[in-house]
């Protein structure tokens, strides 16, 4: 696969899933450059904003399979993964055979995944970090690709479990989904109203998106660009020495060094989309906000104030320059 | 290397050199603004105080010199490579990295791959369509044109306000040291010239009509410290080269042979030339007066040449030593011809000496003014001081007697003569002339009263005040020490902020109480 033929079915899988999806276009543009970019990605929004209807929609257009699991509060681990069961056979003799849960696909939206009590929440960790499952000591190898979207409602609602830090960590993004403005509600009506509902096709294999994974990981990063993604990365920590005051008063953590790897990542693939066959700086920092906001863990002082990741994201882009040692004047 | 990465590090490496050169510019002008502000700064506070400054013209070479050197400097100091270059090819120009990527690709920072020859292509393709006037304009410096102004307000100043002093400070204080040194100077200048006259010195009267002019010079308000003190040593120059001069012509003089060679440095004393004259030009008297026996005359002439020993030029002793030859042979017109010749040499010898002796008291003034100019001290004296006459003017004739004994406090001065200068003989030498007092050989032993240490009585007195009964001023309220204990523990292991606690701990109490 070529650059070129990369941009050709990016550009087929965008505007396939935007026969769908109305509005929401840095969304659809971040939730494929994650998948492209082997990541997972945590969608942040209220219901009824589409977020269920998108990933059916791209699990749709790239013919991959797709599961659905709704968490609540009284789900257990095993109705994910699955569980070992009492089988019986032609001969009457008893065995056990595990059944697979719904974790065995290659799309799965696990929605509303706040819902669930973390020990649920966390059964999600090994199939998303390793690609497997393991059920009473046997590993079982997950079908690739297998790409995670979870969706949850604001933490302020009723009845919801934030979820732990390193399964957090282990999404590639965090998208916010927004309200749609006046116009696209007057299009969501439109399209969901009328007597013909839009109809997905697929537009890319399984194939073409394990080639395109393999091409955007060979995407040339300048030794300098490497370093403004580490400087970003380190400027999120209080006590790193290029940190922000904001940082240094409100976070008590920063991102890991998994924040450093999403943003060259996801910067690989979005240079491919862009054309290029490099990364920029405005590649790292256009993924900044989605690669680090949810890696951030604020102090008490920070949580009292009511200050927003994003404000500190921002804030470290504001004050990391570009280039460290030469710049012109 | 590919032919890919040959023409992309081609087409990246004069930029490079357009970006050092850009650099190097703006170093030097810089520095030619900080040196042209630095030199500004100092004619700004030769209001104030008396600072060394240098000429305009000067000052702008040194200016423009530092800058040159450091553009030159900086040109091979901070050279700039081709990959840092390409990244700020791709900041200014908006390549979005391509270049720099693919400058570390064909550097070979990296393997080369498929993706990275594209990189390489496409950024060859992207950097050669940029100018490279475009990307790094070689525009003049900012600096630069603040030199240039500076450049112009030293201009301005210098031709204009430079040599102003403010009342009061230790700049119009040396102002004043420098006139009143010239003012000193000036009438040094005058008695010198008037003296030189009389004793026909014809160096020294020039001299001391240059001095003259420099002591006028000096009365100039707007003159700095540095102008003065460079003039004055100029003088001062221009005075050891005639003295030298004329020390060589007086060497010339001396009698040669190796039964000569252990003689002082110091032969010719102007006195004793002085004495010499007087007793030839007596002899010469007696040869034109018949009643003069000749065998006298040769005794005289015997005595006069003894006297002189080898303290005489050895022209002179040779004009003697034929004159008295002359008039054993009874050639008396012969003998006074050769004493005639033997007297010029010795007036003009003593010419020589007195023009010495002159210039040796001008230097000693400069000398004088240099170190009060310099350490803007005033002079001690109130009334100028005249060339002091030295032991040689003193049997002179005339009028040079009369000006050089005019340093004694106790001498009335001496009135004016007829062909003297303008203050002639009123000289009131105060300053050591004479040769320096010899050191006391002895071994300087210090005395030191010694005491015992006294002893007496500390008193000291606590001063104890009565207890008072009084009243607690605190209100008694009820408390939960136990729970306001844990909170504060719990409150200190959360690290919660010091403003915030005051709340929590308010909350807790009420708590407490409700409970």
């Amino acid at each position: 696969m070529t650059p070129e033929t990369f941009a050709g079915v990016y550009d087929r899988i965008r505007r396939e899933v935007s026969t769908v999806i109305v509005g929401h276009d840095a969304l659809i543009e971040h939730v494929i450059i994650a998948l492209l970019a082997d990541g997972h990605v945590l969608l942040e929004g209220v219901p009824g904003l589409g977020k269920t209807l998108l990933v059916k929609t791209l699990a749709q257009s790239l013919d991959l399979q797709y599961a659905r699991i709704q968490f609540t509060p009284d789900l257990m681990p095993a109705d994910i993964i699955g569980t070992n069961m009492v089988m019986q056979d032609a001969s009457g003799r008893r065995f056990f055979e595990f059944q697979r849960g719904p974790v065995f696909t290659q799309v799965l939206l696990a929605d509303e995944i706040n819902r669930a009590t973390p020990k649920t929440q966390s059964a999600l960790l090994e199939a998303m970090q390793e690609h497997m499952v393991t059920a009473a000591g046997v590993s079982y190898t997950l079908v690739e690709p297998f790409f995670v979207l979870a969706t949850q409602n604001p933490i302020e609602m009723e009845g919801t479990y934030p979820l732990p830090e390193a399964q957090l960590d282990r999404f590639l993004f965090k998208l916010t989904v927004d309200v749609p403005d006046l116009m696209q509600l007057v299009e969501i009506i439109d399209r969901t109203t009328a007597a013909d509902l839009p109809r997905v096709s697929v537009v890319a294999s399984q194939q073409d998106v394990a080639d395109m994974r393999r091409l955007a990981r060979e995407v040339e990063v300048a030794s300098h660009v490497k370093a403004y993604a580490a400087r970003l990365v380190r400027s999120t920590h209080p006590d790193a020495d290029g940190a922000p005051p904001l940082v240094r008063r409100v976070v008590r953590y920063g991102s890991s060094p998994r924040g450093a790897q999403g943003l060259i990542l996801g910067a690989k693939v979005r240079a491919l989309v862009a054309g290029r066959a490099n990364v920029s700086f405005g590649d790292i920092k256009s993924l900044a906000l989605p690669v680090l906001r949810h890696r951030l863990i604020l102090n008490f002082e920070g949580e009292a104030e009511g200050i927003q990741p994003d404000a500190i994201v921002g804030a470290v882009l504001e004050e990391t320059p570009e280039l460290e040692a030469a710049r012109t004047t | 290397m590919t032919a890919d990465s040959v023409t992309l590090l081609g087409l990246v490496r004069p930029l490079a050199v357009r970006i050092t050169a850009g650099r190097a510019l703006r170093v030097g002008a810089r520095t030619a603004k900080a040196a042209l502000g630095a030199l500004l700064a100092v004619e700004v506070g030769n209001l104030v105080l008396p600072l060394a400054t240098v000429p305009v013209s000067t000052a702008l070479t040194l200016a423009a010199a530092a800058g040159a050197i450091l553009t030159v400097i900086a040109a091979f100091l901070q050279r700039v490579d081709v990959l840092t270059a390409s990244r700020l090819l791709d900041v200014q120009m908006g390549l979005e990295e391509r270049t720099s990527t693919g400058v570390e690709i064909a550097l070979g920072r990296s393997p080369v791959t498929a993706m990275g020859r594209r990189v390489i292509a496409d950024a060859s393709a992207r950097v050669a369509a940029v100018r490279g006037k475009d990307a790094f304009p070689l525009r003049l410096p900012r600096d630069a044109v603040f030199a240039v102004g500076l450049a112009v307000v030293l201009a301005v100043w210098t031709a204009w306000l430079h040599g102003l002093t403010v009342p009061g400070t230790p700049a119009r204080r040396t102002t004043e040291v420098i006139r009143q040194e010239g003012r000193r100077l000036e009438q040094f200048a005058q008695a010198l010239q008037s003296r030189a006259r009389t004793n026909r010195a014809v160096q020294t009267r020039r001299f001391a009509g240059q001095m003259r002019e420099l002591g006028v010079g000096l009365q100039d308000r707007r003159l700095d410290r540095a102008s003065a003190l460079g003039r004055v040593n100029e003088l001062g120059r221009q005075a050891e080269a005639i003295r030298r001069e004329i020390d060589e012509r007086v060497r010339a003089s001396r009698p040669a042979g190796p039964q000569n060679a252990g003689l002082p440095e110091n032969l010719f004393r102007r006195d004793t030339v002085q004495r010499q004259i007087r007793q030839l030009r007596e002899l010469a008297s007696r040869l034109d007066d018949a009643s003069s026996s000749r065998q006298d005359l040769l005794n005289r002439l015997g005595q006069i040449a003894q006297e002189g020993g080898g303290s005489q030029p050895a022209d002179v002793q040779r004009q003697l030593q034929q004159a008295r030859e002359r008039l054993e042979r009874g050639d008396v017109p012969g003998a006074g011809q050769s004493l005639t010749q033997a007297l010029r040499e010795l007036e003009g010898l003593e010419g020589l000496l007195a023009d010495e002796e002159g210039l040796r008291n001008a230097q000693q003034q400069l000398d004088q003014s240099r170190t009060r100019i310099a350490g803007g001290t005033p002079s001690d004296q109130a009334s100028p001081e005249t060339p002091p006459a030295g032991e040689a003017s003193r049997p002179a004739p005339g009028p040079t007697r009369a000006q050089g004994e005019g340093t004694s406090p106790d001498s009335t001065p001496t009135p004016q003569g007829p062909n003297e200068g303008v203050t002639p003989g009123t000289g009131q030498g105060t300053e050591k002339l004479g040769a320096p007092t010899p050191r006391l050989e002895v071994q300087r032993t210090p005395e030191r009263v010694k005491g015992a240490q006294g002893e007496g009585d500390v008193s000291a007195s606590d001063v104890v005040g009565a207890g008072r009964p009084g009243t607690p001023r605190v209100g008694s309220s009820g408390s939960e020490p136990g729970l306001l204990r844990q909170v504060e523990t719990y409150m200190e292991r959360a690290r919660i902020p010091a403003r915030y606690r005051a709340l929590i701990r308010a909350y807790f109490q009420r708590l407490a109480q409700l409970r």
